[in-house]
């Protein structure tokens, strides 16, 4: 908080009101159990498409996009509320993919066609957008694509490899880094069904989809790029911070929940005659994860406030909030895991899948010691 | 004061009078804390005559008197943890200036920048914490996450300290006398005074066993 005054943290009626129905609806259709069913079926597609369109009836994948593209015009906090619902139960349904990596990119670089074309399909739950950025040795670090912009007569080349693009396997469109100078990099729209492109399907331990997207001489028009030549460097940088207070909004939930099962079996589980609940050594653990998960809340709001109404505050916040909220992830599903027993280390129980995800979430858009960096460099120190 | 030996339960029983240090019978001796301070003091009373004006409240029901001082130093003890947001960062960077000798820039130790940073976030979140919880007092419907302010201000009041030694290195350890400066005194007192935080108002694990009990509603243990 530099400012004297803190941001407001609550939500109002209509996002309590939000909070609860997307609350009900997902534990009602949507349980963690689901992901399982997916793995275990080798489903093609790996989420359910009916849900995702029941969800954008409800309005709620358009909450964030303006009126003029079919959306609600209303801003990332209320975004955030339905996505901390959706980490309860793990959703493996393409939030990350098309509302907080592809939407936000176009929201926040792409052209006024770009938008037309792609927005209002995304609010209708129809468009699938992604962002292709890592690649072999990146290692979590976007900012020097191997990829390559060639410039041809009415446009690009592009040839490369992206891994682990998330929903690859089915995106509509998939926006990929390419470097078009020694230093620098733009962002190109891709049309997967595009010749040069190969798609391959690719299996991750946490129940979330992703691909190989190769691209070999892949030709698309000067139309393609999403903001800047350039200029994706500040582009990517601005979408990972909105991604990642979005991804920590879902990891919030994710945490809540792991939790709230957590005590629920150590009041009902008994060893010595006791509900091991009674224990201290685990009591004062709880506690624990319930101050951790009180500060997290706190963070992802401020951070999720500061994209709608102070967009200086956006990169401290937004590193604050992946950070806290990775640790405070691990830290639940961890805790989780012990004090579930043996039971919490079979595939039978769904609280593994909670660790998987964990793992996952704090290694993406960068891990915590690569955002505490960030927030002592734009600390000054 | 206990007026009542035979009352049922240990917290009846128990009266609040005020009484004059200078009525024969008392003795003072004052309590050195590790930091050199002394802000505490024995009191003995040998038969110690006071008047039965001096009552303070209702004979016998001074466990709610005591109950409320007692809560008094507890929102006392939050408050002044609190101080300013980024107070706390903004010193421990400071004093790592100076006593590694980098007046501006990055601080070149990874690892320390990094428990610098984790707590500078640790504090940021704290802050925002506090606001939530007053903004949602005024809004009618406060939460309980009131129950962890004293866990954690304590905690982060002990790690700035812990960060601030531990960049003065050698120069932290002076008590008094030549080679040390004022500040640095200063700050290993208050170091040591940070000491107490966790156990004041409320011990930490007292605090844990409160929400424990009243917001988790864990069954309580065997005693």
């Amino acid at each position: 908080m530099t400012k004297d005054r803190a941001p407001f943290l609550l939500l109002n009626e209509e996002q309590k009101m939000l909070a609860k129905t997307a609350h009900e609806f997902i534990r009602e259709r949507a349980p963690a159990a689901r992901i399982r069913a997916f793995r275990d079926s080798r489903d093609e597609v790996g989420f359910s498409r009916e849900l995702w369109s029941e969800m954008a009836e409800l309005g709620w994948l358009g909450l964030q996009i303006p009126e003029r593209y079919e959306g609600m015009g209303l801003g990332f906090f209320d975004l955030a509320v339905v996505l901390e619902q959706s980490g309860r139960e793990l959703m493996p349904e393409p939030f990350v993919s098309t509302l907080l990596l592809g939407t936000q990119a176009l929201l926040l670089g792409g052209s006024e066609e770009q938008k037309k074309a792609l927005l209002p399909g995304v609010a209708a739950g129809e468009t699938l957008i992604t962002i292709g950025y890592e690649e072999a040795g990146s290692r979590g670090d976007a900012s020097k694509p191997v990829t390559v912009a060639k410039d041809s007569s009415d446009g690009f080349e592009l040839s490369g490899e992206k891994l682990q693009v998330l929903d690859g396997h089915l995106a509509d469109r998939i926006i990929v880094s390419a470097a078009t100078s020694d230093t620098g990099y733009a962002l190109f729209l891709v049309d997967p069904t595009q010749s040069g492109v190969t798609v391959i399907r690719q299996s991750r331990m946490d129940g979330l989809n992703a691909a190989i997207v190769r691209l070999e001489r892949v030709r698309v028009k000067s139309d393609a790029v999403v903001g800047g030549l350039d200029a994706g460097a500040a582009l990517l940088g601005a979408v990972f911070d909105r991604a990642s207070v979005g991804l920590a909004a879902q990891m919030l939930g994710a945490s809540e929940q792991a939790f709230t099962d957590t005590v629920d079996y150590i009041k009902e589980r008994e060893q010595f005659g006791v509900p091991i609940g009674s224990f201290q050594a685990l009591q004062h653990r709880a506690v624990s994860v319930y101050t951790d998960i009180a500060l997290t809340r706190s963070v992802v709001l401020a951070a999720a406030r500061a994209i709608d109404e102070s967009p200086d505050e956006v990169p401290r916040l937004a590193s604050l909030s992946k950070a806290m909220g990775s640790e405070t992830f691990m830290h639940a599903a961890k805790e989780a895991i012990q004090m579930h027993g043996g039971i919490g280390v079979t595939d039978a129980h769904d609280i593994g899948f909670y660790m998987k995800r964990a793992q996952s979430t704090y290694m993406t858009f960068g891990m915590p010691s690569q955002h505490r960096r960030r927030w002592a460099e734009l600390h000054g120190y | 004061a206990r007026t009542d030996p035979n009352a049922p339960k240990k917290q009846m029983g128990i009266s609040v009078v005020l009484v004059d240090l200078d009525t024969p019978g008392i003795t003072v001796r004052r309590i050195d804390l590790i930091s050199g301070h002394s802000p505490f003091c024995e009191t003995f009373f040998d038969n110690v005559r006071v008047p039965t004006a001096n009552l303070v409240g209702t004979e016998n029901e001074g466990w709610t008197i005591a109950k409320a001082i007692l809560g008094h130093e507890r929102s006392s003890i939050g408050r002044s943890i609190a101080r300013q947001p980024g107070s706390a960062q903004r010193e421990v960077v400071a004093r790592a200036r100076k006593h590694l000798a980098v007046p501006e820039g990055a601080i070149p130790d990874p690892l320390l920048r990094d428990e610098v940073a984790s707590l500078g976030m640790l504090e940021e979140a704290f802050h925002l914490t506090l606001a939530r919880i007053q903004q949602s007092a005024e809004s009618g419907t406060p939460g309980p996450e009131g129950s962890i302010t004293k866990i954690v201000g304590s905690e982060l009041k002990q790690r700035r300290f812990e960060l601030g030694m531990q960049v003065a290195g050698t120069q932290g350890l002076g008590w008094e006398g030549p080679g040390f400066d004022a500040d640095d005194l200063q700050y290993t007192r208050d170091w040591l005074r940070s000491r107490a935080s966790t156990i004041e108002g409320g011990s930490s694990e007292i605090q844990k066993n409160i929400v424990s009990k009243r917001v988790l509603g864990l069954p309580e243990g065997k005693k």
